[in-house]
Order: structure tokens, then C-alpha cells, then sequence
């Protein structure tokens, strides 16, 4: 096992590189399914501190898969932790804290007018409650398959399950979602 | 709109999501990313919990067996519990301590 120690500066560049390239993601692939900002900043910063500890020697093509096959773990682990208060909390009304936040109020980095911000958020909002109110498997099959572009043999690995129940998830997934975002998800 | 086109929209929205985060949120993804690099968890008490449990329920196991415990009697059920746990926390072979007439054994002896 190889720790910050013995970590080269060069690998260790590397590495830092490869995990500001998929926490973002990680992160809202961790929100969705907990519902939580605070839950998933958890999951992330652990899956993230697995990596390094356990995988930080394997080559850099075995850290995506690695990664996200630790990010699932620690979801479906949070998953049979949680008590009826967690499963209760609305996703649609988010956390408190985040309320008076006054880096909320800054303009929009990305150019957009007002109203198609809010037209976006309001997208947005519905997708993350429709993947958040989906069973996790059906929800990480989607989310592994059509946003990080796995393929099957890929997603099953990080789901812990077999290419024909990824296959069978991930079809019920999209049947759901696009039945439950019809008007929502416009082009 | 067909499958491949809301396929692309969700993407797309996803990606938006993600690259909406505020700023407090990346700035606490950066702290994990440094820590995890350095080996630090933020919440280093964590490790301890699992072994602070497992001391609390083995000490209330060993006090209540000593406050049960009469002065001068014989063996107790209660005794024979406390030799149990001795037993168990030694290094002896657990597929040894499987067997419940080796176990009786050797309570025997103890006795």
C-alpha cells in the first residue's frame, strides 16, 4: 500500500488532477441518491480517501472505474443506514442551511438570463427529484450508463451486479424517467 | 422527443447541475480532495467510534458479571459467563472454541 509518504509529487499532481475531474459529478451522483449536500460531501470525501489509500499505485486508467465502483459502494452502504427520517426528508425543499447563503445571489457565471436560469434550475429540479425518487439500482445504472458513458460490463462492475441486471435497471430507468419528465425535459 | 434526443437533454442537464455547484460546495469538494491526497479525514474521531462501542459493551459485560457475582459462592452461571469472555478474547483457535464440548471441557478443568 502506498501513502502520501512515499507518494512521488509528480503522481501525487496526477492524482489530485484525476479526482478534481470527477468530484463535481460525484458529488451530485452522491446528492441525488441521499438527498443530503452534507451525506454526500461524506460519501465523496471518503470514496476519495479509499482511493488513495488502497488504489493511489494502480495505473491511471484503473482510478475511473475504481473510483466510481467505490462512489456506488459507499451510496448503497448509506442506503442501508438510513433510518425513515433520511427517507423522509423532501429532496424537493433541499437543505435549510443552504438558504441564506449569500454566494446564491451572485449573477450566473455561465452567461444565461435570468429566466432561462430559471427555466434550467426548474429542469434541473425535476430530473434530480425524478433519479432521486427512482430505486437506487435503476438510478445508478442510468446515471453510470448515460452520464459517465460506461458500458455495461463497466456499470455492472461498479454496481456490484450482473450485465443483464444492469441491462434491466437501466431500461426500466429510462421508461420511468421519461414518463415522470414529459414537459420537463424540453430540447 | 425520441429516446436518443432526452438521453442527450438529461446529459446535458446533469453536466449543467454540475457545473452550477456554489461555491461553498467546491470549496468543501477541494478541502476532501486535499485531505484524502494528505490522508487526513476531517472527521478523524470517527475511527475511534467502533472501538469506543466495543469497549463500553465489554466493560458493562465484565462489571455486571463482578456486581452479580456473590463473595465466597461457587461457580455461577454468571462465573462460567465471565470465563466464556475470557475465553473468547484469547488467541486460542476460534474453530477450537466452535466446539461447545471443548468449551464444556475446559470449564470443566477450570472448575
Amino acid at each position: 500500500m502506498m501513502n502520501n509518504n512515499t507518494m512521488a509529487p509528480d503522481r501525487q499532481a496526477v492524482l489530485n488532477q484525476f479526482l478534481a475531474s470527477v468530484e463535481r459529478r460525484a458529488f451530485r451522483m452522491a446528492q441525488i441518491a441521499t438527498g443530503s449536500t452534507d451525506d454526500a460531501l461524506d460519501i465523496v470525501q471518503d470514496s476519495m480517501l479509499t482511493l488513495v489509500r488502497k488504489y493511489s499505485s494502480k495505473t491511471e486508467s484503473d482510478w475511473g472505474p475504481l473510483f466510481h465502483t467505490i462512489l456506488q459502494s459507499r451510496i448503497r452502504d448509506w442506503y442501508r443506514r438510513s433510518s425513515v427520517r433520511n427517507k423522509l426528508r423532501s429532496w424537493l425543499h433541499g437543505d435549510n442551511d443552504d438558504e441564506s447563503d449569500p454566494l446564491d445571489k451572485l449573477p450566473d457565471p455561465h452567461g444565461k438570463s435570468p429566466e432561462q436560469r430559471l427555466y434550467l434550475d426548474h429542469a434541473i429540479d425535476a430530473l434530480s427529484a425524478a433519479l432521486h425518487a427512482l430505486p437506487l439500482r435503476q438510478q445508478q445504472a442510468f446515471l453510470l450508463r448515460n452520464w459517465e458513458d460506461m458500458d455495461v460490463t463497466q456499470t455492472a462492475k461498479a454496481m456490484g451486479v450482473t450485465t443483464g441486471s444492469v441491462k434491466t435497471h437501466y431500461s426500466r430507468a429510462v421508461h420511468s424517467l421519461r414518463a415522470t419528465l414529459e414537459g420537463h425535459v424540453d430540447d | 422527443m425520441t429516446e436518443e434526443n432526452f438521453l442527450r437533454t438529461t446529459r446535458q442537464q446533469l453536466d449543467e447541475s454540475a457545473q452550477a455547484l456554489d461555491a461553498s460546495i467546491l470549496s468543501k469538494l477541494n478541502q476532501s480532495r486535499q485531505n484524502a491526497l494528505a490522508q487526513k479525514a476531517t472527521r478523524p474521531w470517527l475511527i475511534w467510534v467502533p472501538v469506543a462501542a466495543t469497549a463500553t459493551i465489554a466493560a458493562a459485560i465484565i462489571a455486571s458479571n463482578v456486581l452479580l457475582q456473590k463473595p465466597g459462592a461457587d461457580a455461577t452461571p454468571q462465573q462460567f459467563a465471565y470465563d466464556d469472555i475470557e475465553l473468547l478474547a484469547s488467541d486460542a483457535d476460534i474453530d477450537m472454541l466452535q466446539d461447545m464440548d471443548m468449551l464444556e471441557a475446559v470449564a470443566d478443568d477450570a472448575s
